[in-house]
């Protein structure tokens, strides 16, 4: 039930914009044109592809961000148990963080949280 | 107000994974092998997640929390050696590597 | 009753279009778009998961997976320029060999399914406040609990971050950043002016 107006809301939302495509779908002039296609007239057409190879620093960041993020995960059970497991938990994930802290010194010293 | 059956929930994990491994020994492209791979964790973990519900017990969601992070970590693993293989072969497809068996 | 039967359709929807959106991951040829379709299936599975009652579960899916994991194969996907790298279609032995073993797959674990009894009829009743009880068996010590895979999945993860980084590390930087690096054919040399480019 709780759920029931979220759920609402989200298919009014979708039939609002459904219905306003359509009806800019239905009420638009259609002529197409080759010169609609190309890029703003400002630039250039593109040499070869516009598909660049990206740094690879893109990728340490994105793989430093998935473990922490998963850390993080298993953070807020206990942050919500906290009061009933007391010190045994903080212990318990103090080591846990311990860890995962070793990571992160070492992605440090291993400069990979520098921007190549 | 158990509005899933269990068992549906189980038959779609299981369709999911079944997918997943046909589509892992079908691609060549390791990168779509990944994504495979990564249904089929998402199916186990969808299943164990039912299972728990059914029995409301806690350890099905404690073991969703294992697998995903299993999936973390085979995906950050993966990636990289993909990149590394990547580098050295110049290209994605599995089977360049066959030169590798010992 | 009305709720219920909402349940029961919504599951329905978001299993199918979950199977759909795993069948053009399996079957799709363009990188970007499996790995959309990843992230449609994993966020339908946690849909799937606030209709099972687990409302933390499908926050962690998003912020994890879909969050996380996703934009690392989307991230690996622009590294590898690997749009050109479309591979071909799939030999039909290997599409036979898949489908085959997927389908014999499937079959096994129903007969298993739906030969076993599952005992233990206790439904109606649900986990109360499920973020609790994570947070409970994870942390507790006793037979029941579950804090040394806990433990050692610091260690796992520890050993992921060391090893990507580790890997990853080695492998240089393209030269100029935002172009290709100037091999690709048709590409020209922008350092040299125009007149000598035209020439050559």
């Amino acid at each position: 039930m709780e759920y029931f107006f979220l759920l609402l809301f989200t298919g009014l939302a979708a039939v609002l914009v459904g219905a306003g495509l359509l009806t800019s779908y239905l009420v638009a002039p259609h002529r197409p044109n080759p010169l609609k296609n190309s890029p703003y007239e400002c630039g250039e057409p593109t040499i070869g592809q516009s598909w660049v190879q990206f740094n690879v620093g893109y990728y340490l960041f994105g793989l430093l961000f998935l473990v922490f993020d998963v850390e993080a995960a298993f953070l807020y059970p206990w942050a919500v148990v906290f009061r009933q497991v007391g010190l045994t938990g903080l212990i318990e994930m103090g080591l846990f963080l311990l860890v995962l802290i070793v990571g992160l010194v070492y992605a440090w010293r291993k400069g990979a949280l520098e921007w190549v | 107000m158990a509005s899933v059956p269990m068992e549906h929930a189980l038959v779609l994990a299981a369709v999911l994974f079944a997918l997943g491994l046909a589509g892992l020994l079908v691609r060549r492209n390791i990168i779509f092998m990944l994504m495979c791979l990564e249904i089929m964790f998402n199916a186990a973990g969808l299943a164990f997640v039912a299972a728990g519900a059914r029995w409301a017990q806690a350890d099905g969601q404690v073991m969703f929390m294992m697998i995903l992070t299993v999936a973390a970590a085979e995906v950050a693993v993966g990636l990289a050696l993909l990149l590394g293989f990547y580098h050295h072969f110049k290209t994605l497809d599995a089977d360049a590597a066959e030169g590798m068996r010992g | 009753m009305i709720v219920q039967a909402t349940h029961t359709v919504l599951f329905y929807l978001i299993a199918a279009l979950a199977l759909v959106m795993a069948l053009s991951v399996v079957f799709s040829r363009k990188l970007l778009r499996a790995a959309i379709a990843l992230m449609g299936v994993l966020a339908l599975t946690a849909g799937l998961y606030i209709l099972l009652g687990a409302e933390f579960l499908a926050g962690v899916q998003v912020l994890v997976y879909v969050g996380g994991i996703v934009v690392l194969i989307v991230f690996a996907i622009m590294l590898t320029r690997s749009s050109d790298l479309l591979e071909d279609q799939p030999t039909l032995p290997r599409a036979l060999l898949g489908a085959f073993v997927g389908l014999v797959f499937l079959v096994m674990s129903s007969a298993v399914f739906f030969s076993s009894p599952f005992q233990a009829d206790t439904s109606g009743a649900q986990v109360t406040d499920d973020t609790v009880a994570i947070g409970r068996s994870l942390l507790d010590y006793g037979p029941k609990g579950y804090v040394l895979p806990f433990e050692i999945i610091s260690l796992l993860l520890l050993a992921a971050a060391i090893g990507g980084i580790v890997i990853a590390r080695k492998i240089p930087a393209p030269s100029q950043p935002f172009t290709s690096g100037g091999d690709l054919p048709g590409e020209a040399d922008f350092t040299q002016p125009r007149s000598q480019r035209e020439e050559a």
